[in-house]
């Protein structure tokens, strides 16, 4: 079996470029761009759109699409998904996508949107809206895939999210991209065993997996003065991370590449060594 | 002089840096001098001024803005130290990132330049040396880059005391400039609109007799007018800042500044649990509703 590739976000910020620089250059096997950031109002290309295509081209490395704001979830096709697809379709032509992911959950009910996918009704309408829209998009890019996304509250049953997604796939003939730091936070958040979780979640389905860290809330945040655990991607993969993908690689017979997840903004001067070593570390499992 | 300058929360000044670096780097001459992210055995030359070519360029550079605008020069000295270079360039381009009016009003009123301590003729210690527009060493003083309250109360006396501003004002109030200035702070709404507008033409070479004046100025309403032509001068330098390249991208890419004006959200959603400024009013309100509910 050919190891899977390392991927590497992109995002369009010159400083983050700089000081991923030696990594992007020297390990990355694939980039990782989320389109949404480079679109101005009404999806139109943004300011730093042309820098990222010609950046792209200068790498000569293979991309991989990442979107949030599709909502999946949202039944049907309205104006603004058109609109959302129609700028996929226009950036896979200029990026020529190996494959496209998208979040889990939902972003728009009823006119109204949130920034971040929101948790979904473990239902046959939801598996059937997600699917909709994942062939939708699969009409644009063939290979698609969607991402456990990580809810700070579920509508079902925590423990039983994994049999919704794999419902979904079934009924969208698609791939998963499995989140480990998404499973790891929602797991100890909600009070999941995360291997359990893991283990019932159907691996054949995996086509792509993200690792990256994240922070401890602030207990100011909350009138009880509760922390929780956030997928906020600003440090280096937790050890619980690096266990479940030693654990998950070899479960994933269809995996084509590892994402070494890092927001811009988080990565200070002092914070480049601990991110290199990640990366290392994660070229190292994958041979 | 202190009066509007926030304590913005860390994370915030976390977020905004990425750009401001990017402004840094057209505003600040020889800014990569700092701004090597992995060593560059060249940065470290140049830093201990053992090499000649890259410094004398920015030096260069700043020498002829100079000359052509009258105005002084602040020589930030570039640190020999890796590490300290790279300390620096992080509180500079944290200033950068949201600066206050006071800050943004001393980082018009001069031409900025990194510089090797050699070159400048920066006394042990000093962080910062006043140039003339001559490229003369008039003064050096240790400025702490790393909050806007510091810098303001560093730079302040270092390009303005033992009347310095008060000279270079004069030296560039002509009768047209005095007669602007006044019809600046007049009650004729066409005649102000004029004035404005030659004053923020001529900034570059009146900027000494706006900022006096603007600090002389006795009531609010005149230090209002003031203070939005200097405001535009700011405006003016971050976008011309704007066409100035980034270095050391990966595989050799380069990439635009864009303006604040030309960003539709200066946040937009990455997935990366980011919240833009409508997701976070909500995050409030939720916040809220639970302390509520208690």
């Amino acid at each position: 079996m050919t190891p899977p590739l390392l991927g590497l976000n992109v995002a369009p910020d010159a400083v983050f470029l700089s000081r991923t620089r030696r990594m992007l250059e020297e390990e990355a096997d694939f980039l990782e761009i989320t389109p949404e950031t480079l679109w101005a109002a009404g999806c139109a290309p943004g300011p730093h759109w042309d820098d990222m295509v010609a950046l792209v081209a200068k790498s000569a490395l293979p991309v991989v699409g990442h979107g949030v704001g599709l909502s999946l979830g949202t039944p049907g096709i309205d104006a603004r998904a058109e609109r959302w697809l129609a700028a996929i379709r226009r950036d896979h032509a200029a990026f020529h996508f190996l494959w496209y992911s998208e979040h889990f959950g939902f972003a728009g009910a009823d006119n109204a949107w949130a920034a971040l996918p929101l948790p979904l009704p473990p239902t046959d309408e939801a598996v059937q809206s997600v699917a909709a829209r994942l062939r939708r998009l699969r009409d644009i890019v063939p290979t698609v895939a969607f991402e456990n996304n990580v809810g700070y509250a579920t509508l079902g049953a925590p423990s039983s999210e994994p049999v919704f997604i794999n419902a979904i796939c079934s009924a969208a003939e698609c791939g998963l991209l499995l989140d480990l730091h998404n499973v790891h936070v929602q797991c100890d958040n909600l009070g999941v065993p995360t291997d359990a979780y893991l283990a019932a979640l159907d691996l054949s389905n995996v086509i792509e997996i993200h690792v990256s860290g994240g922070s401890i809330s602030d207990p100011r945040w909350l009138a009880s003065g509760r922390t929780m655990r956030l997928d906020s991607h600003d440090g280096p993969v937790p050890p619980e991370v690096w266990t479940s993908l030693a654990w998950a690689l070899p479960r994933c017979p269809n995996l084509r590449g590892v994402v070494l997840e890092r927001i811009d903004g988080s990565l200070g001067e002092a914070d480049i060594p601990a991110h290199e070593a990640d990366v290392r570390r994660l070229r190292e499992m994958l041979c | 002089m202190t009066s509007s300058i926030p304590t913005p929360a860390n994370r915030d000044v976390v977020v905004r840096v990425s750009a401001a670096t990017a402004l840094a780097a057209g505003l600040v001459l020889g800014f990569s001098l700092l701004a090597s992210p992995v060593p560059d055995a060249r940065a470290d030359d140049a830093a201990a001024g053992e090499t000649a070519e890259q410094v004398p360029a920015c030096l260069t550079q700043a020498l002829a803005e100079m000359k052509r605008t009258g105005a002084p020069g602040i020589a930030i000295v570039v640190p020999a130290e890796r590490k300290d270079r790279s300390a620096l360039r992080d509180s500079v381009a944290a200033l950068l990132a949201e600066p206050c009016y006071e800050v943004q009003e001393l980082l018009v009123e001069a031409v900025w330049v990194c510089a090797p301590a050699k070159q400048v003729g920066a006394k042990p210690g000093e962080t910062a040396v006043l140039l003339d527009a001559e490229g003369r060493r008039v003064a050096g003083a240790v400025i702490d880059f790393s909050s806007q309250v510091k810098f303001v109360e560093g730079i302040g006396p270092l390009l303005h005391g033992e009347k310095r501003l008060e000279e270079r004002a004069k030296a560039v109030r002509t009768k047209e400039v005095k007669a602007d200035l006044e019809k600046l702070l007049g009650k004729d709404d066409d005649a102000r609109s004029a004035a404005a507008a030659r004053l923020t033409e001529a900034f570059p070479t009146v900027r000494a007799a706006v900022i006096q004046a603007r600090i002389d100025a006795t009531d609010d309403d005149a230090a209002k007018r003031l203070r939005q032509i200097v405001s535009l001068a700011w405006y003016r330098v971050t976008v011309a800042a704007a066409d100035r390249p980034m270095s050391a991208l990966p595989f050799g890419a380069s990439w635009s500044y864009a303006p604040r004006e030309a960003r539709a959200d200066p946040c937009p959603p990455c997935g990366m649990a980011r919240v833009t400024e409508t997701t976070r009013v909500v995050l409030v309100l939720l916040t809220k509703e639970e302390t509520k509910a208690k």
